[in-house]
């Protein structure tokens, strides 16, 4: 230690227990000396003492069974997930039926699958990340950019290739014996749906998560 | 100090893990009720500085344990559980503050912070001074001086957390700790002479 800034470090350490006995010496013999290293000192116990004051009242604020329902509610949320995607599929698959045909029926319950395994993929990223953070080598902040810039890859994927999935349903219309009212509507229904969600990436979440990663970065 | 970190012994920690995969849902109820019980606390302190108000560090708390929750039946004990849970919490906290620097950008307004004790104006000045000051610093910067406000903590276990080696850690703690005096001072209003 030769310098005010090795000083300083050692300062640090010391705050936090972990300067050794020599170099506690040579710390107390420098600070008996240096007005600049003793107020760096102050300065610094100060300010951790009001970050932790600041954290000991918030605490003092925080509704812990409000918390404790929340995640039982997710809880059940979850279980209840599972259930939600047989639903649905039982509900989408005859609509869609009328649409198409009923005799495209099978490929509307391949759909409503597709529906239901789609979300158990978004379901189960958090579980992946989550595994990430404990094995994942290295800078933590690193790893988190890279989940985020996986984000990204994601959204703007779905910007560009949802427009195309537009084809499906128009193609439904095109090779459909009979256009009925039923029919049109379901198409544009599908159709709108399928141009606001590559919207909604492209105009909404792709933005908000180049706005985080700059935040991170 | 009331702030201090949790310490799950070993034991209890394995006993926990294991509650976690059993077969009877009392038993992984209360492994889940322990686990909140003992790391809400310290994990709350850490989601506070990184985010900045209370509002975002509940939700940042809550997402931590739905992350751990989900994902603990696949933890391997690579690492203690306290310290992946802490990781989990760093990056749900500045992910949340992300996404509220990023929704304050589209118009939403900033709750101020908590005060601190004492006379309340001066201290709800200080506490907001501290937060904007805070609010400043690189994400790096801000998740070293918010492990290491969290009492208890050593500095292995802080390298540990943000996954970097240990002379990196006093290294970046003290920059963190200079920009945040500098800040502090910057906004800091200039006194009157009054020679």
């Amino acid at each position: 230690m030769t310098s005010c800034h090795d000083f300083e470090v050692a300062i640090e350490q010391r705050l936090h227990g972990a300067l050794d006995a020599e170099a506690a010496v040579r710390l107390a013999h420098h600070l008996t000396s240096c007005q600049a290293c003793r107020a760096f000192e102050a300065q610094s116990r100060e300010l951790e003492q009001a970050m932790r004051t600041h954290a000991t009242n918030a605490i003092g604020d925080v509704d812990w069974n409000r918390l404790g329902r929340d995640l039982e509610r997710w809880k059940k949320q979850m279980r209840a997930g599972a259930w939600k995607g047989l639903a649905a599929v039982i509900v989408a698959a005859p609509l869609l039926g009328l649409v198409f045909g009923y005799g495209s029926i099978a490929t509307s319950v391949v759909a409503g699958l597709a529906v239901v395994v789609w979300g158990r993929i978004v379901a189960h990223r958090s579980i992946a990340e989550a595994r990430e953070v404990e094995h994942a080598p290295g800078s933590l902040l690193v790893l988190l950019r890279t989940q985020l810039d996986r984000l990204i890859r994601t959204e703007k994927q779905n910007a560009l290739v949802l427009p195309f999935f537009t084809l499906i349903p128009l193609y439904g219309l095109l090779t459909a014996d009979e256009l009925t009212p039923w029919r049109i509507a379901g198409a544009a229904m599908l159709v709108l749906l399928l141009v606001a969600l590559a919207l909604r990436s492209r105009f909404v979440l792709l933005p908000r998560l180049l706005r985080e990663r700059a935040e991170l970065a | 100090m009331s702030g201090r970190a949790p310490r799950l012994e070993v034991a209890e920690e394995r006993v926990l893990l294991a509650a976690v995969v059993s077969s009877v849902a009392r038993e992984r109820a209360a492994a889940h009720t322990r686990i909140f019980e003992v790391f809400r606390e310290p994990l709350f302190r850490l989601c506070l500085h990184l985010c900045g108000n209370r509002a975002t560090a509940e939700d940042a708390l809550q997402e931590t344990f739905v992350s751990v929750f989900r994902a603990l039946p696949g933890f391997r004990a690579d690492a203690r559980l306290s310290t992946w849970m802490y990781r989990i919490a760093v990056r749900e906290a500045l992910r949340h503050r992300a996404r509220e620097v990023s929704r304050r950008v589209e118009g939403m307004d900033e709750e101020p912070a908590a005060p601190l004790e004492g006379n309340p104006a001066i201290r709800r000045e200080e506490s907001d001074a501290l937060r904007r000051a805070l609010g400043q610093l690189s994400a790096d910067h801000r998740a070293v001086l918010s492990l290491f406000a969290v009492d208890g903590l050593s500095h292995r276990e802080i390298g540990e957390i943000l996954g970097v080696p240990e002379g990196t850690i006093w290294s970046r703690l003290h920059a963190a700790r200079k920009r945040l005096a500098a800040s502090l001072d910057a906004d800091r209003p200039p006194t009157e002479d009054r020679s």
